[in-house]
């Protein structure tokens, strides 16, 4: 069980750090805290679990970094997508969506359905 | 003004890739980050500074998180696999020289089973149980060492069990050749069930139980060293 949710967290994260690199190239920061930040505060990474993914993203070509300097000048590592990172999102999109819709239809896990189980 | 980079330094220590220079940059980069937004958030320095430090968790853990995401590189494994085999498989050679050397002629050898080849071996499976304590010792030098140099559990074992990998990837290889071209074979065709039966007995008893004999003395050094504790806040 653990091991299951270990990958779901991993496959989670991985669609999101694509997600946002498809966007802009942002540093290990920004991309923590605009995950945060677009999640509602329901997703959040810190230091030990954003490092060892985005190296791991790296080592597999999903991802490059180069150093370059933040807005307020400090030397800063951004993360930019690859083209073998892009050609992942599209297949990632696609079995998250079909994770949700299956796990909908079984127990209801849209949001508006969710509330009104809440409310009752 | 914090000084993170010392303290990803200190807390990543065990961290040996070649890239470490980096690495901590971009990790004392990430804190900064953290401590300049919880200050402008309202927070104390020290407040702040905890804060930037708990977004790590456990130092160790990390180190070994970022080592594998990154890949091992061949002087990690040389560190944490080869030397420390080298390390058991010396012992085991002082052993063995030891054994013959304060024995006039075989070291105490208990062999069970019947022999294999008239005027071969005198048994199935031939038992050493000094060089079996030898090997214990070796196994848990090796696991040490490895653990010394923060290999993983899995490393530790590999690093034990390197001297019976070595024995038994060179019994194979040779039983390989002798099934190939060996005069051996030739001497001896029709009988090379004779030679099979042979090799599981050397298998059994040069390989197998020293393998057994390496894993009992690594074992007490395959569970987790308590971990350096995290920086505390200054």
């Amino acid at each position: 069980m653990s091991s299951i949710d270990q990958n779901v967290k991993r496959g989670s994260a991985e669609l999101a750090i694509l997600s946002l690199l498809q966007a802009a190239k942002l540093h290990g920061y920004e991309i923590a805290k605009r995950i945060e930040q677009q999640s509602g505060g329901t997703l959040k990474f810190d230091v030990a679990s954003l490092y060892p993914l985005l190296y791991r993203m790296e080592r597999d070509g999903w991802v490059k970094a180069e150093w370059g300097e933040s807005s307020s000048g400090r030397k800063r590592r951004y993360y930019v997508l690859t083209r073998e990172g892009r050609s992942q999102l599209a297949p990632l999109r696609a079995q998250w969506q079909l994770l949700f819709e299956a796990l909908n239809k079984i127990a209801g896990l849209q949001p508006d359905v969710r509330l009104e189980g809440g409310k009752a | 003004m914090n000084d993170f980079l010392k303290v990803v330094e200190h807390g990543l220590r065990r961290y040996r890739r070649g890239d470490r220079e980096e690495v901590f940059a971009e990790i004392t980069a990430h804190l900064e980050d953290i401590y300049a937004e919880a200050v402008e958030s309202g927070l104390d320095p020290s407040q702040a500074r905890e804060a930037a430090l708990a977004s790590v968790g456990e130092w160790t853990e990390l180190s070994r998180e970022l080592q594998a995401a990154k890949g091992e590189d061949m002087n990690g494994r040389m560190k944490k696999i080869f030397i420390p085999g080298l390390v058991a498989m010396l012992i085991g050679s002082i052993g063995d020289r030891l054994l013959w050397w304060t024995h006039s002629s075989m070291p105490n050898i208990y062999w069970i089973g019947r022999p294999t080849v008239p005027g071969g071996a005198r048994g199935f499976i031939a038992i050493e149980p000094l060089m079996l304590v030898f090997l214990v010792i070796g196994g848990a030098a090796a696991a040490w060492l490895s653990r010394q140099m923060d290999g993983s559990r899995r490393q530790r074992i590999y690093a034990a069990e390197l001297p019976v990998m070595v024995t038994g990837g060179l019994m194979v290889l040779s039983l390989s050749l002798n099934l190939l071209f060996g005069p051996f074979v030739r001497s001896l065709r029709g009988e090379v069930s004779y030679m099979m039966y042979a090799f599981f007995g050397y298998i059994i008893g040069w390989v197998l139980l020293p393998a057994v004999a390496l894993y009992v003395g690594a074992l007490p050094f395959t569970r987790e060293r308590s971990s350096s504790p995290p920086m505390s806040a200054a």
